[in-house]
């Protein structure tokens, strides 16, 4: 299983149950959310400078 | 200066920008001024760029897989407009509880990707997108919250023509991006009428 990580606080997320993970709009590294970050609007940033919500 | 998609006259007409009287803290970064009414007014500049950044975004996805919803009655007919044109799923008016979580339902589907009119209207979408775990781009306005919301679109998203012309422009972003915008596709008049 690929591991993949909340790019806003960094926890080990499985994709579900409030979990994301998509392309960067921008440059398409894979970004992944956990739900807590998800439910608090938290930001985030990719790489290319990309910033979410 | 970067174009806007439109002209700004389009999008001042269409009343992009007319917020509501209340702030959420989640959307400042998109809130331009407060006039002496207190209406928050948004930043046209800013519901551009995102309306570009989205369809960039919602390119990457098979047009079937996406799932575009608006239970409130403004947004019916630019959402169905929009997924005619794109080819993505729109579900208008109420969204059964299970249309992506329970495969015994007839209208079960399982989209990638998840587009809502107005996060706080389309709640069980939003919900259910969550549970299954697939991104969401949300038109949000200065009251909303982005609450699970992956991709904001700052915007009036109460307003008729606001929700055409975003979806006018999305649809036709997106369209271009897969390289398949036809001749005809609709001019923003017919896409309000449509
Ligand atoms: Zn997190
Ligand atoms: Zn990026």
């Amino acid at each position: 299983m690929e591991r993949l990580t909340c790019i806003s606080c960094g926890t080990y997320i499985q994709v579900g149950k409030g979990a994301v993970r998509f392309p960067c709009p921008e440059c398409d590294e894979i970004i992944g959310r956990c739900k807590r970050c998800r439910e608090l609007g938290k930001r985030y940033v990719s790489k290319c400078g990309f910033e979410g919500p | 200066m970067e174009e806007l998609l439109t002209t700004l006259d389009n999008y001042l007409a269409a009343g992009t920008h007319i917020g509501t009287q209340q702030k959420n803290a989640d959307m400042k970064p998109y809130i331009y001024r407060v006039r002496a009414d207190g209406l928050y007014v948004l930043d046209v500049k800013k519901s551009d760029e995102r309306i570009r950044i989205a369809a960039k975004f919602l390119s990457k996805y098979p047009a079937d897989k996406i799932l575009v919803v608006s239970r409130r009655q403004y947004g019916q007919k630019p959402v169905e407009e929009f997924a005619r044109l794109t080819g993505a799923v729109a579900v208008t008016g109420r969204f059964i509880p299970g249309t992506l979580t329970n495969p015994a339902l007839d209208s079960f589907i399982e989209p990638e990707v998840l587009i809502v009119t107005d996060p706080r209207g389309d709640e069980q979408a939003l919900k259910e997108a969550s549970d299954i775990g697939i991104p969401v781009v949300a038109l949000c306005d200065t009251d909303n919250s982005v609450s699970f919301v992956d991709i904001v679109i700052p915007t009036n998203n109460k307003g008729k023509k606001a929700l055409a012309i975003i979806y006018w422009l999305l649809a036709r972003e997106i369209l271009k991006n897969r390289g398949e915008l036809p001749e005809d596709f609709p001019s923003l008049e017919e896409f309000g009428e449509g």
